[in-house]
């Protein structure tokens, strides 16, 4: 794969040495297997990123970067901390 | 940015298994971690067994040896996440948010590396982190995961 996400080794005392090529999904953040030989076609493709997608439909069917839900996340997190400081007092 | 290095064991154990290492955010010193490498392998007597491993995202770390993350420079500050091994209690994972799954022979290692950009990143919210946990039917060997991040 040209430029590829990640690069994964499986060594085996019993086997030949396993090497392979990732990609992490620009909207959920796993870490997707990329099989030698596979096209650019072959796994999904958000327009709007310009990146690869994992398997998932929600990660094929709605555009939500992972940077964006990390902000949303923290955000909440923000919001509860206030909250209990607000009860506290 | 920092970069520090932590590892775990654990004892192997039936689904849905005992979580090798956790690493999570807490409220005191609240950032991101970008993990950029996975070492996974057994570190018991080597047999013939496939563990199913799992990399998935947790909201809470549960109940866990404390793992202080040993910094690549010395120069740098102390990391400011909570890092667990050896759990007795496990996270609370959430479904459909793994990471990373495997089959892996026990008598094999695993390694992953991230290219820069495409690291696995934990949100800077208390207790938001990552398990990596693996299991097996009846086998019941020890397993030890490593693990690389920056902050």
């Amino acid at each position: 794969m040209r430029n590829p996400g990640g690069y994964l080794l499986v060594i085996d005392p019993g086997a030949p040495t396993h090497e392979q090529d990732t990609f992490t999904c620009i909207h959920c953040n796993k870490v997707v297997l990329v099989k030698p030989g596979m096209a650019i076609t072959d796994f999904a493709w958000c327009r709007k990123c310009m990146k690869p997608v994992c398997e998932k439909e929600v990660c094929q069917v709605r555009c939500l970067p992972w940077d964006r839900q990390l902000e949303i996340q923290e955000a909440r997190g923000k919001l509860h901390r206030a909250m209990d400081k607000a009860l506290r007092m | 940015m920092s970069n520090y290095s932590i590892s775990g064991n654990n004892t192997l154990t039936s689904t849905p298994g005992d979580t090798v290492l956790s690493l999570v955010g807490i409220t005191a010193t609240l950032r991101r971690s970008y993990t950029y490498e996975f070492i996974l392998g057994n570190e018991g007597v080597p047999a013939d067994n496939v563990l199913n491993w799992k990399v998935a995202r947790c909201t809470a770390e549960g109940t866990a040896t404390e793992v202080i993350p040993t910094r690549f420079d010395l120069a740098d500050a102390e990391s400011g996440m909570n890092v667990g091994e050896n759990h007795t209690g496990e996270p609370t994972y959430t479904s459909t948010e793994e990471i990373l799954e495997f089959p892996l022979n026990t008598r094999a290692t695993f390694r992953w590396v991230a290219a820069p950009g495409s690291e696995i990143v934990t949100p800077s919210t208390n207790e938001a982190g990552y398990g990596i946990v693996a299991f097996h039917a009846s086998a019941t060997t020890d397993i030890r995961s490593t693990a690389l991040f920056r902050e």
